[in-house]
Order: C-alpha cells, then sequence, then structure tokens
C-alpha cells in the first residue's frame, strides 16, 4: 500500500498563466457505488433511490444507478480549485449535469484558460472546465471565475 | 401542446422566499472531514489545524460548498425514507427546501441539473450556518422524454455573524 498524498495546491502566480493553457487532465475512477455513497453519507442525503438501487433505477427506465450530478461537478470544482493555485480565490464555479456517470464509468477532468486580465490590481481567471466519459461525452460541462494574485503587482 | 404544469398555483410561489433556517449543527471536524474525503479533497486547509493556523486562512475551514450540503436532518424530524414507500406520492408535496412551500407538480421523478456557486468565504470549524432560499423561477421546457419543469431556487448561506459565505443559484428537473 502506497502512502496517501495530502497536498496544498501548489504555488501559482497570475504570471504563470496564459490564455488557452490547458491544465493537466485529472482521472477519477472507475467510479464504484462506494464514491455515490460516500457521498450521500457527507451530505446526509438518501432521497433519490436510483443513486444507490440498481433495481429502483431499472424500474424507472434508467440504464442502471447513475452517480449524483453534484458529486461528479463537486470532484470537478475541487480540481478547479487546485489547478488555480494555493494563493487563489475562487469567485465562481457552474456545472451543468448534462450526462450520466454510471458505476464503472471512467471520468477524466478537464480544464483549460479561456480568459487572462486584470482587475483592480487582481489577476482574474476565466476557466472553461468539464468532464468526459470513457466514450468522449462531456457529462458535465463547467465554467469558473479564479482571482489570482500577481507576482509583481 | 402538451400538458400546462404552470398553473396559477406554480407561478404564486415563483419569488417565495424563506426565512433563514439555521443548519442543526454547527461547522464539525469531522463532518468536514467526511466531506472533503467523499470530493477526494486533500487540502491541509480542512483538516490540519497546525499548518490551517499558520496560513492566510488562518484556522480550518471547510471546502467551499460545504454550506450548500451541510443542512442535515434534525434528530427529531420526519425520517425521508418512511415517505419514499408511499404509492399514492405524485409529487405534488415535495419540500425543495426548508421554509419554501411545495411546488404543486405532479412529477415524481426529481434530476439536479447543477449548480452554480458564487463564493464570499470559506466557511470556518465551529461556525454556525444559516440559509436563505427563494424560487427564483419555475418553467418547463419540452424535451425528448417529454415536458420538463425546471424550478431554479437561489440559495444564500451565511455564518453567525451575519457574513455571506456562499450563494448558490440551483437547478431542480422534475420529469
Amino acid at each position: 500500500m502506497g502512502t496517501v498524498k495530502t497536498v496544498e495546491p501548489q504555488s501559482l502566480f497570475f504570471e504563470d498563466f496564459a490564455e488557452g493553457q490547458e491544465f493537466s487532465t485529472v482521472t477519477k475512477g472507475p467510479m464504484m457505488v462506494g464514491h455515490q455513497v460516500r457521498w450521500a453519507g457527507a451530505c446526509d442525503n438518501y432521497d433519490s433511490e436510483f443513486h444507490h438501487d440498481e433495481h429502483v433505477a431499472k424500474a424507472q427506465g434508467l440504464p442502471g444507478i447513475i452517480l449524483s450530478g453534484p458529486l461528479m461537478a463537486s470532484y470537478l470544482l475541487t480540481e478547479v480549485a487546485h489547478w488555480v493555485g494555493r494563493h487563489a480565490r475562487l469567485l465562481r464555479f457552474a456545472d451543468r449535469n448534462v450526462g450520466s456517470t454510471m458505476p464503472r464509468d471512467t471520468a477524466y477532468l478537464r480544464g483549460r484558460v479561456t480568459k487572462t486580465h486584470v482587475q483592480d490590481g487582481l489577476g482574474v481567471l476565466e476557466i472553461e472546465c468539464w468532464i468526459e466519459n470513457q466514450r468522449g461525452e462531456n457529462t458535465t460541462p463547467g465554467r469558473a471565475v479564479a482571482a489570482v494574485p500577481r507576482r509583481t503587482p | 401542446m402538451g400538458v400546462n404544469y404552470i398553473t396559477d398555483e406554480v407561478k404564486a410561489v415563483i419569488g417565495a422566499e424563506s426565512e433563514p433556517v439555521e443548519a442543526f449543527h454547527p461547522v464539525e471536524p469531522s463532518e468536514v472531514r467526511r466531506f472533503h474525503h467523499a470530493t477526494m479533497d486533500p487540502a491541509r486547509r480542512y483538516w490540519d489545524a497546525e499548518w490551517a493556523k499558520q496560513s492566510r486562512y488562518g484556522g480550518l475551514v471547510a471546502p467551499p460548498a460545504f454550506p450548500a450540503h451541510a443542512f442535515r436532518r434534525p434528530p427529531a424530524a420526519p425520517d425521508p425514507l418512511d415517505q419514499m414507500g408511499d404509492p399514492d406520492f405524485d409529487g405534488r408535496n415535495r419540500r425543495m427546501r426548508p421554509g419554501l412551500p411545495p411546488v404543486e407538480v405532479p412529477l415524481v421523478r426529481l434530476l439536479n441539473g447543477g449548480y452554480d456557486y458564487e463564493f464570499f468565504r470559506y466557511a470556518r470549524h465551529g461556525e454556525r450556518l444559516f440559509v436563505k432560499s427563494r424560487f427564483k423561477d419555475i418553467y418547463q421546457r419540452d424535451g425528448k422524454s417529454g415536458t420538463m419543469v425546471f424550478v431554479v431556487i437561489e440559495d444564500l448561506y451565511s455564518n453567525d455573524r451575519g457574513e455571506p459565505l456562499l450563494k448558490t443559484t440551483n437547478t431542480l428537473i422534475l420529469r
């Protein structure tokens, strides 16, 4: 067993980012029902049985268990917060749950800087981010805005 | 023309606002741990007290979206699992937020369409959390699987000093 690496986001400044820059893809999964159950427990929310009961999911016309959209979006939000570095302040994050993630799917978390500008002396990054599955389908398009201090203000 | 779900009763709740509702527990270290484990976020700011004290946070904080998921069932509140087996459930009496009236739409299935988060500050360990909710909009659209009703809810989270922590706009889809 390896040790779990626990890290703060790396030290980055506004000058470390450029428009069009792609972040390193982060792979989550294969996803398991356990990921969903852990999230349901953390949120104390067990209201949608199709998130953890295959029989109920199929009876409702779904192909099987669907993982929670807010769970998948939370993974993406977490990575955005790490991509922008430890000095950044995340201002906005938005996601749309347009596709399903099922147990045994793999989630590839991707993102890029779409715009950089300076506002009131602070660097601002606009980010496009999304989750792609192993079939290349975009299940969770998102966008984010973060304020990042300049190395040389 | 499909069914019109946006009846006068439904229109009447658009704009309805709740009184502030307090989370039953303040921000607790173990609930924060469960949350950052669930979201696979290993940052020290959530769990390493010594590190956090020296950091710009000045102490332990919770993940940015934590308040949106921290309003857990109070000990004596009805068990939501009890009503899930109700064969007469038609969706009409569904409570989407504490303090907001039900949306009288007879559609049983509910999906989460997404969140738009606006972050103001991190919740700190030990802080009490409050939320004030509002139905921002309710509308319907025809989709491949029939008519869907979109319920847009704005939630403003704050701490016990009245400082805003987080504003979310959540779109729920009934179908």
